[in-house]
């Protein structure tokens, strides 16, 4: 336990660091590989609609055992409706004691007498659901409005707040990633694409940049004045704020997937189907792909497009130039053993390389020195 | 357990935040049990959170509007939003209730028993139809045709080609007498003599099958009246506007409808050749007649009024039925939902459930990794948790917020955004102390950083559930609103109770001081060579940061 905490301090003070901005081609080549991953399995698989979707009825029975035999009896009832258009249903069940059918679209009077054939066969209590195939889409294109609408508010909310588009941009792209992440999970476990599912892949939008926008708010702050500073580059600055908030990043994201998780047990083992497991999974990956594209895609592609600046690229071209003058007279800073000649010669200090050992902060003076 | 031996006074009152957040939530909870008082014993408690249909078993039917002419605007849909309401209480539900959502929808939610039949009824477009009155005062019959009967009769009705009537010789039978018709309508108007007289004049409303090009048996609700009609002269499309007046003179309401197109000059037609006279013509609403008027004068204008007996109220829902009626607005069956009670409750425990198993595993992990300061974090979640119900309570009283299943899931994903506020907290307290300060300038210190990190990442939050609310339609709205509620409530905790009882806490030799399980210790912050009530000794320049 306190080795984490000392694991925390570490990080906070830049003893140990993992260097996830040099790194970034290696993240972008593994986010790049998952993403082409899941939008083939959308392009080839397609999303498993639910009847949202589709148009249909569900019916939902209440039985004594929910097994494959009274499943079979079930689905004798709706054959023996003497409804034509009903035939062949899906069937699953739910909990213990619950049925859920799903046929094609039916009028009320058809429906009805599925009922009625349903408690026939045993169903102590059911439920009918006549959902019009428009539904779902109604559902996903107020949605898509939603969402298109929430992306512009959230890229001038970013590039107000942090008066940098850069972020805004690095922002959205981590939050595309997560996005066809989640479509592509979808797609490929055939989880039931509904309304829930939708709301889900909604909340995703504002849990993904919320956990952004905290990584991107320490790495303003270390990088305030970075301009007049000659010791460290923006790079840096920026893997130290992410190694100084990785511990929160990690405490978050379990939190926050703690709840999610035991929603997807709920849905999954209580229930079986329904909406929330619909809502969790989406949820859960979603959460997932959040946390990750805000430490390994947003912040360093923010960082990426920042040192493009050529007030930014100067600066970092000052910083080399004075470690490489400094190791030449024999001034390293890094301890004995590391390959201090190696990043001279680097545009980016973030290199692969153990960071140089600080002074305390209360040592190292202003920017400027 | 908060003790502060000595008091700063640049350090901001916690005590005080802390009784006036505590005095708010009381108020809150006080609110709910006052309006509870209020209540009668046959409504439901306002302890109860109100439940959606999901929950709480129920029918729910969504209704497409589409405009055949034109869009569908607020206007329309609010007015078709009344007369299906009209329409649904009518039918004898209880609490039905309806509401319109989005641009074009409108959405019927009946709970408790299950009426799909109800389905069909309220898809229809309200019709208006003007129809010569050509036989009224008749009385309500107390014993229904037989269905045989009854059947019998409509298909002689139907057997008739009504269509061949010109609207002079419908003006006819109304001035002279149904015999006056060609012989071949007699046997039909026989028929409709039959029907009438066996005609029970429901006032719950009538239960006919109005259809426009043929003549009609029905009643006046409102005096019993029942009525033989001629085929239609008017539609209701002809009708431009429906407007209330007041007559000043005579103290009298009244309702003023221009006609437009063929109907101003079918109107012409009729009133003139009804003035003056006993004569009436009848405006008939989906097989009712709502109202049979006289025509005291011809009417070239497509301008009439229509009076008797009107009073404000009444006269406002007349015009708006006519408008209604009048307005090319049809309902497309969207989705119709069924949800028996037990089954509904199903859900709600198994969201529950889960609900509950994710608030431990959180406090299990804060526990666990903040050790006292977890301690916190569960006060902090139990305190945003009672607000949470409290304002679920009233909204529900106030707005009519409805608590569904994405609702609940909605605050369950808000457990974790919640929780995170703290941790960032923290995780700036103890950045400070690694920096240098003592623990309880830390706390201040690290509050100023992490509330804006935690306002802005909220603020994040509040505009996906604001849009969210304000496009998306169904589940989905319900989810956003429970997201915002919470995110708010989120702000308003961390603000005026986490912080405080921190700052407290800090004061206190438990905390203050680093106890070992106080999850703020020297070792446990990863500090080495000072308390953690003491400042770094190697700070020449306070607590400067790089970035300042």
């Amino acid at each position: 336990m306190s080795r984490i905490s000392t694991f925390g301090h570490n990080l906070y003070e830049g003893r140990v660091s993992f260097d996830f901005i040099g790194r970034r081609k290696l993240f972008y080549a593994i986010s790049a590989a998952i993403v082409v991953v899941a939008a083939l399995a959308f392009m080839v698989r397609g999303f498993n609609y639910g009847v949202e979707f589709k148009g249909g009825v569900e019916f939902t029975a209440k039985v004594a055992v929910a097994d494959v035999q009274s499943s079979d009896a079930m689905i004798q009832a709706v054959e023996d409706a003497g409804v034509p258009d009903a035939g062949d249903p899906t069937v699953q069940t739910s909990g213990n004691d619950t049925i859920r059918i799903q046929t094609r679209a039916l009028t009320q009077d058809e429906a009805t007498q599925v009922t009625d054939s349903l408690k026939k066969a045993g169903a102590t209590e059911v439920s009918q659901n006549l959902i019009g195939p428009t539904y779902g889409k109604q559902v996903a294109t107020k949605a898509l409005t939603g969402l298109i609408v929430f992306l512009l508010i959230v890229v001038v909310f970013i590039w107000a707040y942090f008066r940098e588009w850069r972020m805004s941009v690095a922002g959205i792209v981590a939050l595309i990633h997560d996005l066809v992440i989640t479509a592509g999970v979808y797609a490929l476990s055939g989880f039931e694409v509904t309304p829930a599912t939708v709301t889900g892949l909604l909340t995703i939008l504002g849990f993904s940049l919320y956990d952004t926008v905290v990584v991107f708010d320490k790495v303003r702050e270390n990088t305030k004045g970075i301009l007049t500073s000659t010791t460290r580059t923006y790079a840096e600055q920026a893997n130290l704020a992410l190694n100084q908030t990785l511990v929160r990043s990690i405490n978050t994201s379990i939190t926050a997937l703690l709840p999610v998780a035991a929603l997807l047990f709920a849905g999954v083992f209580i229930l079986g189907t329904g909406p929330l497991k619909d809502l969790a999974l989406a949820l859960f990956v979603g959460m997932l792909a959040g946390a990750y594209s805000s430490i390994f895609i947003a912040t360093p592609l923010a960082s990426q497009l920042k040192e493009r600046e050529p007030a930014i690229k100067a600066q970092a071209a000052r910083v080399m130039a004075r470690r490489a003058k400094e190791a030449r007279e024999g001034e390293t800073p890094v301890p004995a053993g590391a390959p201090a000649p190696a990043r001279t010669v680097r545009p980016s200090a973030a290199a692969k390389r153990a960071q140089p050992s600080r002074k305390p902060r209360s040592q190292r003076g202003k920017g400027g020195s | 357990m908060a003790k502060s031996p000595q008091r700063s006074s640049s350090l901001p009152r916690p005590k005080r935040t802390l009784t006036l957040f505590l005095v708010v939530l009381l108020a809150l909870y006080a609110l709910v049990a006052l309006i509870n008082l209020g209540t009668d014993k046959g409504e439901d408690s306002a302890w109860q959170p109100r439940l959606g249909l999901d929950l709480e078993g129920g029918t729910r039917i969504s209704l497409q509007a589409k405009a055949t002419e034109g869009d569908v605007t607020k206007d329309k849909l609010d007015q078709a939003r009344n007369i299906i309401d009209q329409r649904v209480n009518a039918t004898g539900v209880t609490e039905a209730e309806v509401t319109t959502q989005g641009n074009d929808q409108v959405i019927i939610e009946i709970p408790g028993e299950r009426k799909a039949g109800i389905v069909d009824e309220v898809g229809k477009t309200a019709q208006l139809r003007f129809r010569l009155l050509w036989a009224g005062n008749l009385p309500s019959a107390t014993k229904p045709l037989a269905a045989k009967d009854a059947a019998a009769q409509q298909k002689i009705i139907d057997g008739i080609d009504w269509s061949k009537l010109t609207l002079d010789q419908m003006i006819q039978a109304e001035l002279q007498g149904v015999q006056t018709l060609p012989k071949a309508y007699q046997a039909g108007i026989a028929a409709l003599q039959k029907e009438a007289a066996g005609f029970v004049c429901n006032p719950e409303g009538v239960d006919v099958d109005d259809v426009a090009g043929k003549p009609l048996v029905t009643c006046d609700t409102s005096n019993g009246e029942v009525q033989i009609l001629s085929p239609t002269v008017i539609p209701g499309s002809d009708i431009k506007s429906a407007e209330p007046q007041y007559d000043a003179q005579r103290a009298e309401w009244s309702v003023r409808i221009e006609l437009k197109g063929e109907g101003k000059s079918a109107f012409k037609t009729v009133t003139t050749a009804l003035t003056p006279g006993q004569n009436r013509f009848a405006i008939v609403l989906d097989g009712e007649t709502i109202t049979a008027p006289a025509s005291q004068a011809p009417i070239n204008n497509g301008v009439s009024q229509i009076t008797g007996g009107f009073n404000a109220d009444s006269a406002k829902a007349l015009s708006n039925q006519l408008k209604f009626g009048a307005l090319p607005l049809t309902f497309a069956v969207n989705g119709s939902e069924e949800i028996g009670p037990s089954l509904a409750g199903t859900q709600l425990d198994a969201g529950l459930v889960a609900g509950v198993i994710g608030l431990l595993l959180v406090i299990v992990y804060c526990l666990f990794y903040y050790r006292g300061l977890g301690l916190v974090i569960i006060g902090s979640l139990a305190v945003a948790s009672a607000l949470t119900y409290v304002m679920v309570l009233l909204l529900g009283k106030g707005v009519g917020f409805t608590l569904t299943l994405p609702g609940i899931a909605g605050l369950i994903v808000a457990i974790g955004i919640t929780a995170d506020s703290f941790i960032v907290f923290f995780e700036r307290i103890r950045d400070e102390v690694r920096d240098g300060k003592s623990l309880r300038l830390a706390v201040e210190a690290g509050w100023v950083r992490a509330r804006g990190t935690i306002l802005a990442a909220d603020a994040v939050s509040i505009i996906a559930a604001i849009t969210l609310f304000i496009f998306a339609i169904g589940v989905v709205r319900g989810f956003a609103f429970a997201l915002g509620l919470t995110t708010l409530i989120d702000v308003f905790v961390v603000f005026f109770f986490t912080k405080p009882l921190v700052s407290l806490l800090a004061r206190t030799k438990f905390f203050g001081q680093g106890h070992k399980l106080s999850g703020l210790d020297a070792s446990h912050l990863g500090i080495t060579g000072r308390k953690v009530t003491e400042i770094a000794r190697t700070q020449p320049n306070k607590a400067e940061k790089v970035s300042r």
